[in-house]
């Protein structure tokens, strides 16, 4: 890995064109050159890359900046090492300000509801209500979660999680055999977005495309855990503002947050016996199961305002 | 998040790695000085149709084929940068030589690089049937503003001081609209053969102020319109153009047609097309059209100096064309007629030989 690690900052070098080279960290590879930090990334998977290169065509506009590929001197956007691809990106380090910007969010959030489709490299999730019924019922009978304070918040929360599990699955009914989806990356967050010459620098980054929707329904879910209840009224109203959520965003943003997962991973660390602070889980539990409804409620009550 | 100029103008340099110390607005550029030299910025409105052109006169640029001032790519490989809502493309700065009101230099290097951007993309002949068509909708529309005029010039009981001016040469140029609808309305050439003509990349928009002059380095810039066509087109308005443009006295057509000749020698059928286009002339028909459409009071004396220069220049330029493709072909008819009489006198000795 040495001898590949100076492989490619040597390619990247020779073909990127950068005077003098400083390698600033080496997970992500980050490198000080005389044009400004700069991110190199090594590719294994080419078919993954080759994703990546066209999703980054189809998601760079003139609205926002995003983590394209360098060309190189000849003018391709990567460099090959043997097996590996290399590329180079920049790297801002100033991460966007989401408080008070929420305008400018929403409009790179529906540009990308618009923009950022595609197959999503995960297959679709079957019935989740069945699926919470059959882990519940494989649970149960096991012995050793019968005593313990989490499952007895399991059990008396599983008629809730059925039925919003169940309202998920109707929610996505009605959406199904789409040939492409809304996607983000699988580590999407807030770290994804950074602030440049006014205006959001989007990170795809270089994992996998997967279903957006739960990508975005996680990071409102953060945000609303994160900042105040304002900046999530005013983000949801810039959203609704753009006018483009149309009826399927909606229902499978929706259905991302019915779908209580929360409830599975508490069901998890139930069976599981090496959980030492019930507490800590309980509590952390019912703030993700509260928090969920309330969004639903906010959301429910802005974006989908006649 | 307000966006500012200043932050607009950085956003686009980010795309070329570019830290501005300066910048300063000139003309319809910005001109942008960095520690890796100086930048031209400008902002205008494409399409893609457009920003595929710049990229194949990139191509052909940097292969050498032509000799042209392209945008420079960007560091994703760009041409051309979008945002909000307007493109934005970067060139290098060049300190021009020759001042831009400067027509009859200008000129003078324009007729040299559209010869040399025609010869060095040139193809082979192709059937020019469309062309000719092309042509007779275009004198058609001509010969409409020419008839409307004099119809009501003719009307007048008392013809205004413009009027009378045109009406005293409309002959000719009627005459000579005729002659091009003669020539344009055959299907064959003199040879009877079907009429072909050369393609080639045209411009699309040559102007002497789309042509940047640095001591002796002289390119042509902004080909966004720019695509394959039947080059002799662009030959014909161009000269079109700078007899409007010209000052009658100030050009020397005959140096104009020769520069571009020697580049890029046009064949007979070029030739001859050239001389048929200049015959129906669009200013003096835009300005006829112009007076006749006038909402306010006309200003008389500005048309009839308008149509002064514009027929003093049209005939210099005409005449002088005619006269050099004429003494060409009568030294081309000469030395064939030579060679010719050459290979008689040559076929007859070894007649007598055998």
């Amino acid at each position: 890995m040495i001898d590949d690690h100076a492989a490619v900052l040597s390619a990247a070098a020779a073909h990127f064109n950068f005077g003098r080279i400083r390698v600033v960290s080496d997970q992500p590879l980050l490198i000080e050159t005389e044009r400004g930090m700069k991110k190199i990334r090594v590719w294994e998977n080419n078919a993954l890359l080759k994703i990546h290169l066209k999703w980054r065509e189809r998601v760079s506009g003139d609205q926002f900046l995003v983590d394209r590929m360098y060309v190189t001197r000849a003018g391709y956007p990567l460099v090959r090492l043997g097996r590996l691809s290399v590329t180079c990106h920049d790297a801002p380090s100033l991460l966007f300000k989401q408080e008070g910007n929420e305008k400018t969010l929403a409009q790179l959030i529906d540009y990308l509801f618009q923009n950022s489709r595609g197959i999503p490299a995960e297959k679709p999730v079957g019935s989740y209500n069945a699926y919470v019924h059959q882990l519940y019922e494989q649970t149960k009978n096991s012995e050793s979660v019968q005593q313990s304070e989490i499952w007895s918040m399991v059990s008396a929360c599983f008629s809730s999680a059925c039925a919003r599990a169940e309202t998920a699955d109707r929610l996505r009914k009605a959406h199904h055999g789409r040939s492409t989806v809304f996607l983000l990356p699988e580590d999407f967050s807030y770290h994804s977005f950074f602030s440049l010459f006014d205006t959001i620098f989007f990170e795809i980054g270089q994992s996998r495309p997967v279903n957006g929707y739960g990508r975005i329904a996680a990071f409102f879910l953060d945000k609303s855990l994160m900042c105040s209840e304002q900046s999530m009224h005013r983000l949801f109203e810039a959203v609704r503002e753009n006018g483009s959520m149309d009826r399927e965003m909606v229902d499978l943003l929706l259905a991302e947050w019915y779908e209580p997962a929360e409830w599975v991973r508490l069901l998890h660390y139930g069976a599981s016996s090496r959980v030492q602070d019930n507490d800590l889980i309980i509590q952390e539990f019912r703030k993700i199961w509260d928090r969920k409804i309330k969004l639903i409620k906010v959301f429910e009550s802005i974006v989908m305002q006649p | 998040m307000e966006r500012t100029a200043s932050n607009q103008i950085n956003r686009i340099l980010f795309y070329y790695d570019l830290k501005p110390y300066n910048y300063t607005p000139h003309g319809q550029l910005t001109r942008i000085d960095t520690i890796a030299g100086s930048f031209a910025l400008k902002e205008k409105v494409l399409n893609d149709r457009q920003i595929r052109n710049l990229q194949t006169v990139y191509d052909l640029s940097r292969r050498l084929v032509i000799d042209a001032v392209c945008p420079l790519p960007s560091k994703y490989g760009d041409l051309v940068i979008q945002d909000s809502g307007s493109s934005w493309y970067l060139m290098p700065w060049l300190d021009e030589t020759v001042d831009d009101s400067d027509f009859q230099e200008r000129y003078r290097h324009l007729f040299v690089k559209a010869g040399q951007l025609h010869m060095q993309t040139r193809g082979k002949a192709v059937d020019c049937t469309s062309l000719d068509q092309g042509m007779m909708r275009v004198l058609a529309q001509r010969q409409r503003i020419w008839e409307l005029f004099m119809y009501q010039a003719e009307h007048h009981v008392y013809p205004s001081p413009f009027e009378q001016a045109v009406l005293s040469k409309a002959f000719i140029y009627l005459e000579n609209m005729q002659r091009a609808r003669n020539f344009f309305s055959q299907e064959k050439n003199d040879n009877g053969k079907q009429k072909t003509l050369r393609y080639a990349l045209c411009h699309g928009r040559l102007s002497p102020l789309h042509l940047l002059i640095e001591n002796e380095r002289v390119r042509l810039t902004n080909f966004e319109n720019s695509e394959d066509g039947f080059f002799i087109v662009e030959t014909a308005t161009l000269f079109e153009q700078a007899s409007a443009m010209l000052e009658p006295e100030q050009a020397n057509w005959r140096d104009f047609y020769r520069s571009y000749q020697s580049v890029c020698p046009l064949s007979s059928e070029e030739q001859a097309f050239l001389l048929h286009f200049l015959l129906f002339p669009g200013a003096h028909a835009r300005l006829l059209d112009q007076y006749m459409h006038a909402t306010n009071q006309v200003n008389e004396q500005w048309f009839v100096r308008q149509w002064t220069k514009l027929c003093r220049a049209h005939q210099i330029m005409y005449t002088a064309i005619k006269k050099e493709i004429d003494e060409e072909n009568e030294i081309r008819a000469a030395r064939q007629a030579k060679e010719k009489s050459g290979e008689e006198g040559h076929a007859e000795e070894e007649h007598a030989e055998t």
